[in-house]
């Protein structure tokens, strides 16, 4: 999948998770910029993008995030 | 360079400011610290106008258990020589180190006619009286602000002192020093700390080898050399100088389970006179004066009764060549 | 050694001086010498210590660097953490398992057969264990490579003006600084000495102004009133946060002497609107270590196993409280206050969404701050002593007002009273002027103002109290 296909399937998981529907996170954003972005909703959105685009990540993967951008470059690679 | 420039004229300004600062302790805040962290302060101010000045220790104002009456030794003799200025400045704790501070805390003026009066006692020269850890830091902390002529560095000194490690590092060296000196007795070689586990459980015998079974060793040494430099303070001051040898207690000395100790105390006490005959200083050998009877109770001290005093005070004033009323 | 006193002063002073003499090329080996020498002076198994966690630490991420395959790289950091561990619990909480034989000799009313070592603690052990343990984590996740430098290795661990109590850096920020060419530049000595003066001021005028007010209500059996008992928990924690701060600023100055930019830990605590919020503020270098290396993937690995995930977080986080609680020290009042501080946490990240509500009108602001306070002033008690009885005691002292005609009262002219109203002053002007941040704050003042502050400043470390002396109450960790 192309970074722009899984930015836009990314939306609708972090504005259910995150209570906010007119949220929009882009490549460059991180847990700093958006509230309720905390430990308990972090675990939580990685729970559900495994689910929704089928990958597991390792913790070692998880722990290096740090923007959405690394996310979808982790999504990416996992389904490679 | 600009930097060392501008770091330069900074430490310059700084230089001011301290200046300023310590004219300003000085002159409002320096008194009121006197009285709160020097009691012996106002002993000074008397000093300053004595004609003589007595350095003491217990020796000369120890009233605990016992104590008969509350006159000092200096008292006594102020008493005796009532038609001249006499000051005292002592203190329980008192050492050498102490009476160095506060001579040179008082001025001098060309042509003054003083005498000082300095208190040489046995004890002083015990490892764990010379390594005291209770009394030496709180004199020690009460003098900074006579130490020097600057009050402000005086103030400081105060402030950053720090009697608690001062405490520890005294307590571990008196530990670890004196026990393993070793003594020569009849031929054989002991240790303190054999001599004390000899005469373990006997508090008495304990107390007389603690204060006297010392050797002239380097720390005692040191202890000398502090005497020798009141001696050279004094005589650069065109002052003169008496030095007192206060009382042993001979009889306690002879305790059962260290007979051998007497001579060895006097032994030492050879020792201290010859060094003081050398330094060219009139010295008034009370150190056998004194019976057990004028001691203040049985474990070593020197703690006298009123009657031992006023012994003392008689002697000094003869010393001192004034007539005894 | 006092970190506020002239000897530390004049050391620093010495090692700057020798620091700029030499070419770039050795200044790492001034610090690393000087912070080896300071350990050595103080006592040799200070030393021996240090340099026994450094070799270990140093060979272990060098081994870790040279396994390319990422189960050999696991492998070979977890041996590292277990060696590591196994020393920190060797040397810090040795007497851990003879607390735990205690409990149980106590109750089955036998003798207790572990014995007690009484091992010192060395000086900043907990300090650079832990800058130790997020360097392996850095070099297995690839941060960054191991350090071949076994010079600049010793500088970053052992670097001396934080050796006494943090703060706390990370390998990813200070081992690049260290390899940066630092000069002499007139910016780091201001900004340094400003830093420098303003903590000893902290650390010696006002901590001991404090410490003379409260002393005598934590003595046993002390005539104490209920309210002054109060009065005094909340000018312990201010204590607390004088002297921890004041030392941090002193270590933050020193650094920039030498042109480094160290963590800074405190970011207006008083301030905080939740327990959450002033873990942002308070010893933030090692709050946001725990975070970092514990907590998050701690948390992470819990939540994505079991569920509800919610559990999973609260697990983490009191976990990773209870072992900052325990970092402080073994006794069971280092205990107690981890495990207030993780329990309060794990019900705050649970309950985040409903008091967002409460904290967005100004009432619901002002009793966050005030709850917030309260729990850090009641856990704050528990670092006062080793002892939970006396701090019980204290607390049963604080909530008796049968005791109301106590003689501790304040009189208008005395200098308690005096001292009192300067400390508040003191802490307004700390909280809500400078912010932690005394730099900027001189930095927009004029000269004449700045020169004004900084003679107060010495006036009173200088004449202000009695004794500077009196022990620090984070260098024993």
């Amino acid at each position: 999948m192309s970074e722009s296909e899984i930015l836009l399937e990314l939306q609708p998981i972090f504005q259910s998770v995150l209570s906010n529907p007119s949220l929009v996170v882009s490549t460059e954003t991180t847990a700093h910029d958006v509230d309720d972005w905390d430990s308990l909703n972090h675990a939580t959105l990685i729970a559900k993008i495994q689910r929704h685009f089928k990958v597991k990540f390792s913790l070692f993967e998880v722990l290096k995030l740090k923007k959405v951008g690394d996310i979808i470059q982790l999504i990416q690679s996992s389904q490679a | 360079m600009r930097v060392l420039q501008r770091i330069s004229l900074k430490l310059i300004v700084l230089l001011g400011v301290l200046f300023l600062m310590n004219w300003a302790y000085s002159e409002w805040q320096y008194p009121e610290d006197l009285e709160k962290y020097t009691p012996m302060h106002s002993e000074l101010e008397s000093a300053q106008l004595a004609d003589k000045i007595y350095l003491g220790d217990c020796s000369d104002v120890y009233c605990g258990s016992a104590c008969d009456s509350d006159t000092s030794v200096s008292a006594f003799l102020k008493i005796l020589m009532n038609d001249q200025k006499i000051a005292a400045l002592s203190a329980n704790g008192y050492q050498p180190s102490s009476y160095l501070t506060l001579i040179k805390a008082l001025d001098s003026k060309v042509g003054e006619d003083k005498t000082i009066i300095l208190t040489l006692n046995h004890r002083a020269f015990a490892d764990h009286i010379l390594l005291d850890w209770y009394y030496k830091p709180i004199i020690e902390q009460q003098l900074s602000l006579v130490q020097t002529r600057i009050p402000l560095l005086n103030r400081a000194m105060l402030t950053f002192y720090d009697p608690s490690s001062k405490r520890e590092s005294l307590t571990l060296a008196k530990t670890e020093q004196w026990k393993n000196t070793s003594i020569e007795i009849n031929g054989k070689t002991k240790t303190i700390a054999m001599l004390m586990e000899k005469a373990a459980g006997d508090s008495v015998a304990t107390s007389y080898l603690e204060d006297f079974a010392f050797v002239m060793g380097e720390a005692q040494r040191e202890q000398l050399a502090l005497f020798n430099d009141i001696i050279h303070e004094v005589k650069s001051r065109g002052w003169k100088m008496v030095i007192h040898y206060v009382p042993i207690n001979l009889d306690g000395l002879s305790h059962e389970k260290h007979s051998w100790l007497k001579d060895h105390a006097l032994e030492q006490r050879q020792i201290l006179l010859q060094h003081f005959k050398a330094m060219d200083v009139q010295v008034l050998d009370h150190s056998t004066l004194l019976s057990q009877d004028d001691f203040l109770g049985i474990k070593s001290n020197s703690h006298y009764t009123a009657n031992g005093k006023r012994k003392l005070a008689l002697g000094l004033s003869t010393a001192l060549k004034v007539p005894v009323e | 050694m006092n970190p506020a006193g002239p000897y530390f002063i004049g050391f620093l002073l010495a090692v700057v001086l020798a620091y700029y003499l030499v070419p770039n090329r050795f200044r790492n080996h001034v610090i690393s010498m000087a912070s080896v020498g300071l350990l050595a002076w103080i006592d040799l198994w200070f030393a021996g210590a240090f340099l026994v966690v450094t070799l270990m630490n140093f060979s272990a991420a060098i081994w870790i660097d040279s396994k390319h395959q990422l189960k050999q790289r696991h492998q070979a950091l977890l041996l590292s953490l277990l060696g590591n561990i196994a020393l920190l619990v060797a040397i810090k909480h040795s007497n851990i398992f003879h607390r735990i034989g205690d409990l149980f000799s106590n109750w089955l009313g036998s003798p207790n057969p572990i014995p007690a070592l009484n091992w010192i603690l060395p000086l900043g052990f907990s300090y650079y264990m832990f800058q130790a343990l997020g360097y392996q984590f850095e070099v297995y996740r690839k941060s960054h490579p191991a350090e071949k430098s076994l010079i600049n290795f010793i500088a970053f661990l052992g670097f001396f003006p934080k050796i006494f109590a943090g703060p706390l850096e990370r390998s990813t920020g200070f081992l690049p600084a260290l390899k940066t060419p630092r000069v002499l530049e007139y910016d780091n000595f201001s900004h340094g000495f400003r830093l420098i003066l303003w903590g000893v001021f902290k650390f010696i005028v006002i901590s001991n102004w404090i410490g003379s007010i409260i002393e005598t209500s934590y003595i046993p059996d002390s005539e104490t009133s209920g309210l002054y008992m109060m009065l005094s928990m909340v000018l312990y924690t201010l204590q607390v946060y004088t002297e921890f701060s004041g030392y941090t600023d002193i270590a933050l100055g020193s650094g920039r002497l030498f042109g480094f930019q160290l963590t800074q830990n405190f970011r207006q605590p008083f301030l905080a609107k939740s327990l959450s919020d002033f873990w942002r503020r308070w010893h933030i270098s090692l709050s946001t270590w725990v975070m970092d290396y514990i907590y998050t993937p701690l948390s992470l690995w819990i939540s994505l196993r079991i569920s509800p995930r919610k559990w999973g977080i609260m697990a983490s986080i009191f976990i990773s409280f209870l072992l900052l609680g325990i970092w402080h020290g073994s006794s069971w009042n280092f205990v107690i206050f981890g495990m207030i501080q993780g329990s309060i946490l794990a019900i705050e990240i649970i309950s985040l969404r409903s008091r967002k509500k409460h904290l967005s009108n100004p009432l619901g602001r002002i009793a966050g701050h005030i709850s917030t306070m309260a729990i850090f002033v009641v856990s704050a008690q528990f670092f006062k002593t080793n002892n939970y009885h006396e701090t019980l005691n204290w607390f049963r002292k604080a909530l008796d007002f049968s005791n109301s005609n106590s003689s501790l009262t304040f009189e208008y002219n005395q200098w308690p009273t005096y001292h009192l109203i300067a400390i508040l002053i003191f802490f307004v002007f700390d909280q809500f002027v400078v912010r932690n941040n005394i730099e900027k704050w001189l930095d927009k003042r004029n000269a004449v103002l700045r020169w004004l502050f900084y003679s107060l400043l010495i006036y009173a470390i200088i004449a202000g109290t009695e004794s500077s002396v009196q022990p620090l109450i984070y260098q024993g960790f």
